[in-house]
């Protein structure tokens, strides 16, 4: 009796040692460099999501290098990561990383930016950027009136992101023919750059009407640049949501851009990751897009850090 | 013997047909890298291997498109109203969307006299007179030649986007479905003497904040 009552208080002494002594999961998330706020809050969400949870965390960027991506992964995979969340630095190069992985048993949740295979990834949470960008060039064909003399800003030419939302765009804007695209350059997402391409576009094109952009930091640039020549009523829009643009928008300067919920893709990707870790599947399909939301005055003041609130 | 023969003669009477039946069927999609696979892929399918958004819309107008979202309208005036009560059980009733974070898309039919046809936007539209709706259930039909959103893709219960390779060829198809809706089932609305004649429809709608009903038509008649 006595010996039986021992040997449950000692199986159960060891069940309860195992719980407390089992190593704590590790996910390690990858994202873009976190200069720009749109990957720091993704990041940032991840990360807190993940520690919630209760698993241990490792915060790396690749800086849209996709060589620096493939080391990240080596590193995941030699610190036997539970899983892997990205937003990747290619929607080829990134396959190979994938698989790599995946081969070692560490499965991948992608968020923001796809990659060109299925089977490979478990969850792709894809932000609709090509949605988001007819929002966005639906309101800017609005606030020109369907005519005058525009220019677009396009990101860096190496990420699709920058294809996806300029087809968008002009998927919309095409179709006016009374609306004239002046100039066309890339200020690879960078704010300075689109600052100074703006300065020389405006002295060549002194009666330009709007300025669309393909992201936000791009459109802080240009607002900038437009109003320090005096042309601060130039239309622009951006494409992000992030808290620069709506203080902008709120103070009547850049008139609307697109939000990605990129808080909310990666606390989702989270999620996911948990729920595959103890039950072997997300009960969600692989590929998951989430819709944009467009911003304007009108509810400019209820977004901060990428989340719009009720 | 003669079992034997009879079996093979009745597996290839029915192979034929049945191989035309699902080629028929054109469902693609998967455009991977390696080239698609199957009779729509080739079809549908650029030379570069992306999607052929066009051909896939018009090989497949009449046959799945159309009939898809004639058998699962509802009456418009009851989806209205519904949404207009009680939007949460509207939606669980008669909406469809892809992933939880879009918009509800309702598929209607109807039937209402044009009250007036707008084509100052681009975007142009005919605001009609839905019997049982009042107030300010404004019902609009989209008439092009622009057209906004992508309501009638997002109610096709056959397009996914875990179907496509990536967000572009998903939105293609959207676009083509707009672009041969504007070409060929709304150039009568636009000809200029539709308004105050009664238009029959079949389409699609997004729902918006605003509760505004802007219907992308897949089928369209205006009586004379």
């Amino acid at each position: 009796m006595l010996k039986k009552a021992f040997i449950v208080a000692l199986s159960l002494a060891l069940i309860v040692g195992s719980v407390f002594a089992a190593d704590q999961k590790l996910i390690v998330i990858i994202t873009p460099s976190h200069d720009n706020p749109f990957f720091k809050t993704e990041a940032v969400a991840a990360d807190a999501a993940a520690k919630k949870l209760g698993y241990k965390t490792l915060v790396l960027s690749h800086d849209d290098d996709a060589n620096k991506q493939d080391q990240e992964f080596d590193t995941a995979i030699a610190s036997k990561a539970a899983a892997i969340i990205l937003d990747n630095a290619g929607a080829d190069a990134t396959i190979a990383a994938v698989q790599k992985a995946k081969d070692a048993g560490i499965p991948s949740f992608l968020i923001d930016r796809e990659i060109n295979k299925t089977g490979v990834a478990v969850s792709q949470i894809v932000s609709n950027n090509y949605q988001g960008a007819t929002l966005g060039g639906q309101r800017f064909v609005e606030l020109m009136k369907e005519s005058g003399k525009y220019v677009e800003l396009v990101g860096k030419e190496s990420d699709t992101n920058a294809g996806i939302r300029s087809k968008g765009y002009h998927e919309i804007i095409d179709q006016y023919s009374k609306l004239e695209m002046v100039e066309r350059q890339s200020a690879n997402w960078s704010q300075p750059e689109a600052y100074t391409k703006m300065e020389s576009i405006i002295q060549a094109h002194p009666d330009i009407k709007g300025v669309i952009c393909g992201n936000d930091t791009m459109a802080m640039g240009a607002i900038a640049a437009l109003k320090a020549a005096g042309k601060g009523k130039v239309i622009v829009v951006g494409f992000d949501g992030s808290n620069d643009v709506r203080d902008s928008i709120l103070a009547g300067d850049i008139k609307a851009t697109v939000l990605q919920t990129c808080a909310y893709n990666a606390e989702l990707a989270v999620a996911q990751a948990d729920k595959f870790i103890k039950n072997g599947s997300t009960g969600k399909p692989e590929k998951q897009l989430t819709d944009c939301v467009l911003i304007s005055p009108k509810n400019a003041k209820k977004l901060n850090n990428f989340v719009l609130s009720k | 013997m003669a079992m034997h023969k009879a079996a093979r003669g009745l597996a290839l009477g029915l192979s034929v047909p049945l191989a035309v039946l699902f080629l028929g069927s054109c469902t693609i999609v998967k455009n991977d890298v390696s080239g698609g696979s199957g009779n729509s892929a080739k079809s549908s399918t650029n030379a570069d291997g992306s999607l052929d958004a066009k051909t896939f819309v018009a090989q497949n107008w009449s046959g799945k498109i159309v009939p898809d979202l004639e058998a699962h309208a509802a009456k418009v005036e009851d989806v209205v109203q519904a949404l207009a009560k009680d939007a949460a059980s509207a939606e669980k009733k008669y909406g469809r969307r892809g992933d939880e974070t879009a918009p509800f898309n309702f598929v209607v039919v109807g039937s209402a006299r044009i009250k007036s046809i707008d084509t100052e936007s681009a975007a142009g539209t005919a605001e009609l007179d839905v019997p049982d709706v009042s107030g300010d259930g404004e019902v609009r039909l989209q008439i092009g030649p622009v057209i906004k959103g992508s309501s009638l893709r997002d109610s096709l219960s056959f397009i996914k986007f875990g179907d496509f390779v990536n967000q572009l060829d998903y939105a293609n198809i959207s676009r083509e479905i707009n672009f041969y809706a504007r070409d060929n089932v709304l150039a009568d609305l636009r000809s200029g003497d539709a308004a105050g004649k009664v238009v029959s429809f079949v389409g699609a709608f997004t729902e918006d904040s605003e509760g505004s009903v802007l219907v992308t038509p897949v089928q369209v008649k205006v009586e004379k």
